[in-house]
C-alpha cells in the first residue's frame, strides 16, 4: 500500500512538471500541449485509440508467443547438443545487433504487404534476448538438482521442462521483459516508417497520422497509451508471475 | 542372504586437456541385500567417483555394475542418491510436492490423494509430518536432508547411495540425522551406501566399513558392533581406532597432514 501511495506520488509529480513546463510559455502550446489537453484528447479519441491498440496487442501477442516458442525451442536444443549451441551462439552474435526495422524492407518484399512482416519482424527483434535469456538461466541450473532429476528418472525434453525451465524462471522472465520492449519497438518503428499497410494499423500508425496532421496532443494520447499498457504489463502481469513464482519460491533475491 | 549390488573390475579415468586423472581402479564389491556399507577414504580418493558410478551419473571406463544380475548404465529409480549440497531439492516444489513428484514418476500410488498419503508416511519417518506445504527456502538445512531422505525411500528403491549427506550440518544435527538414518534402514530394510570422511559416522552407521586409497579398496572391515553405538565403548573405540590406523598409514606414506589427525584430536576431547 506503501509502494502503491509512492507510486502514485511519484506520477503525480512527473505531471505537475510536464504542467509547470507547458504553462511556462517556454514553448509553443502546439509543439507542448498541456496535460489536460492530452488528457482530453485521449478521452475524446479514445474509441480509436483503444482499437488501435487492440490491433498492436494482437500483433505483439502473436509476434511474441512464436518468438517465445521458438526461442525455447532453440535455447532447449542448445543446452542438449553442443553443435546446435555453436551455431545458435554465431547466429546470435550476428542476428541479435540487427534492429528488426533494418530487415522491415526485406520482409516487405518477402512477405508482402499486410500484417505478416510486421508480426515477423516483432518475433525476430523478441528472438535473439528471448533465446539469450532463456540459455543462460538453462545453463545456470544448479548441477545437483540436474542430476536429481536424472537420478528420479527424468531425461531429455522431460528434464527440460521439469526442472531446467522451472529453475531457469528469474532468467526467462527478465528475457520476456526484454523481448516485450523489443516487440514494441519494432512494432512501433515500422508503422511509423512505413505507414500502415492497407487502411489498417496499430498504434504506430496512429502516432504517424496525428503527426502528419499536425495534432501533437494526439501524438501524447498515443504514447499515453503505450506507456499505460506497458505499466499494466510490468505492475499487473509480469509482476503478479513472478509473485506467484520465484518471489514464493525465494529462488530470487528482491 | 542375496548379493544386491555386484561391482567388478570397476575403473573410471577422467580424461582431461593436461592429463588423464585414474579416479578409479579396478574396483570390486559386493553388496548384499540390507547392508548398510560406509565408505571412507582421503579426499579425493575417489568416493564420490564410486557412487556417481553406481548412480549412473558417471559412465564407468571398465568395469560393470550388476543390479540383480542385471547391468546398469544409466540413472534408474532403483538407486536413489542423496547428495551433500542443501539445494538438491526442487525450490518450486512444496516439501510435500517434492516427494509427491517422483512418485508420480514412479507411477506409484493409483491418484493424488494416494500419493499424498505416501509422502506423508514418508515425512513422518523423518519426522517431519506437518512440513509438508513448506517450501524449500523455509528449511533448516537438517530438514532440507531428511526431505530428501524421505524423497528417494519414496520411490522404494533397490539401494539408497548418500555421498556425506550431513558432511555441511553441524556436529549436533548431523548426531541426530545419524540416530534417524539408522532407524530408517531398521524400518525399511533399504541396503544403503553411505559416503563419509568422519571416522566415527563411519563405525557408528555401518555393517562393513569400505577404506578407499586413491582409487582402490585398501580393506573392507567388517562392523558388527552392536546397538546402540556408544562411542566411548572399548569395542566402538577399538574399531574406530582399526579404520584410523588404515587411514593413517596412508598419510605417512605420502607425508601430508590431514585434517583427519586434527579431527581426532576433537574426537578424542569429548
Ligand atoms: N569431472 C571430473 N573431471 C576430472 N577429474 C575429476 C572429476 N571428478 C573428479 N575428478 C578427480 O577424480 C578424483 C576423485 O574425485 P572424487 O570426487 O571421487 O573424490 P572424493 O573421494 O569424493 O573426495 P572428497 O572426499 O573430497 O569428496 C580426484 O582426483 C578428482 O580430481
Ligand atoms: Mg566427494
Amino acid at each position: 500500500m506503501k509502494k502503491l501511495f509512492r507510486y502514485c506520488l511519484f506520477v503525480a509529480s512527473l505531471i505537475l512538471i510536464w504542467e509547470c513546463l507547458a504553462r511556462s510559455g517556454m514553448y509553443p502550446e502546439y509543439l507542448f500541449p498541456s496535460t489536460g489537453k492530452i488528457f482530453y484528447t485521449f478521452i475524446q479519441d479514445s474509441s480509436e485509440i483503444l482499437l488501435r491498440a487492440r490491433y498492436s496487442l494482437t500483433l505483439i501477442f502473436l509476434g511474441l508467443g512464436s518468438a517465445v516458442v521458438g526461442a525455447v525451442i532453440l535455447a532447449g536444443a542448445s543446452i542438449s547438443s553442443k553443435m546446435v549451441s555453436e551455431a545458435v551462439t554465431t547466429l546470435m552474435a550476428i542476428m541479435h545487433p540487427l534492429p528488426g526495422i533494418a530487415l522491415f524492407p526485406i520482409a516487405l518484399l518477402w512477405f508482402g504487404i499486410g500484417n505478416k512482416p510486421i508480426v515477423i519482424i516483432i518475433a525476430f527483434s523478441a528472438l535473439w534476448p528471448l533465446i539469450a535469456n532463456i540459455y543462460n538461466g538453462l545453463r545456470s541450473v544448479p548441477v545437483t538438482q540436474l542430476e536429481a532429476g536424472k537420478i528420479l528418472g527424468l531425461s531429455g525434453s522431460r528434464l527440460i521442462f521439469s526442472v531446467m525451465i522451472p529453475a531457469a524462471l528469474p532468467n526467462i522472465i527478465t528475457g520476456l521483459r526484454v523481448g516485450w520492449a523489443r516487440a514494441w519497438q519494432a512494432l512501433v518503428a515500422a508503422e511509423m516508417v512505413f505507414g500502415a499497410s492497407g487502411g489498417e494499423g496499430g498504434l504506430g500508425w496512429l502516432l504517424y497520422k496525428r503527426r502528419f496532421m499536425m495534432q501533437t496532443p494526439g501524438v501524447f494520447a498515443g504514447l499515453l497509451i503505450i506507456i499505460i499498457i506497458g505499466i499494466i504489463m510490468e505492475n499487473a502481469i509480469l509482476a503478479t508471475v513472478e509473485n506467484q513464482t520465484i518471489r514464493k519460491w525465494k529462488t530470487t533475491i528482491d | 542372504m542375496d548379493i544386491l549390488l555386484e561391482i567388478k573390475n570397476l575403473s573410471k579415468i577422467y580424461k582431461t586437456p593436461k592429463k588423464d586423472i585414474v579416479a578409479l581402479n579396478d574396483i570390486n564389491l559386493q553388496v548384499k541385500e540390507k547392508e548398510f556399507v560406509t565408505v571412507i577414504g582421503p579426499s579425493g580418493c575417489g568416493k564420490s567417483t564410486f557412487l556417481r558410478c553406481i548412480a549412473g551419473l558417471e559412465k564407468p571406463s571398465k568395469g560393470e555394475i550388476r543390479i540383480n544380475g542385471t547391468c546398469v548404465k544409466y540413472p534408474g529409480r532403483d538407486r536413489m542418491m542423496v547428495f551433500q549440497g542443501l539445494d538438491q531439492l526442487f525450490p518450486w516444489l512444496t516439501v510435500l510436492d517434492n516427494i509427491t513428484y517422483p512418485l508420480k514418476l514412479a507411477k506409484r500410488g493409483k491418484n493424488k490423494a494416494e500419493r499424498k498419503e505416501i509422502a506423508n508416511y514418508f515425512l513422518k519417518l523423518v519426522s517431519l509430518e506437518g512440513a509438508g506445504h513448506l517450501y524449500p527456502y523455509q528449511l533448516s538445512g537438517g530438514m532440507k536432508q531428511r526431505v530428501a531422505i524421505a524423497r528417494a525411500l519414496s520411490v522404494c528403491p533397490k539401494v539408497l547411495l548418500m555421498d556425506e549427506p550431513f558432511g555441511s550440518l553441524d556436529a549436533l544435527t548431523r548426531d541426530n540425522l545419524q540416530k534417524h538414518l539408522i532407524k530408517i534402514w531398521k524400518e525399511t530394510g533399504v541396503t544403503i551406501i553411505f559416503v563419509t570422511h568422519n571416522i566415527e559416522e563411519a563405525v557408528i552407521l555401518s555393517t562393513r566399513i569400505a577404506v578407499f586409497s586413491t582409487g582402490v579398496i585398501k580393506e573392507i572391515i567388517e562392523n558388527h558392533l552392536i546397538w546402540p553405538r556408544i562411542p566411548e565403548n572399548p569395542s566402538f573405540v577399538a574399531q574406530w581406532e582399526k579404520v584410523y590406523s588404515l587411514l593413517q598409514d596412508k598419510i605417512e606414506k605420502k607425508e601430508i597432514t590431514n585434517p583427519l589427525i586434527s579431527e581426532r584430536k576433537v574426537n578424542l576431547a569429548f
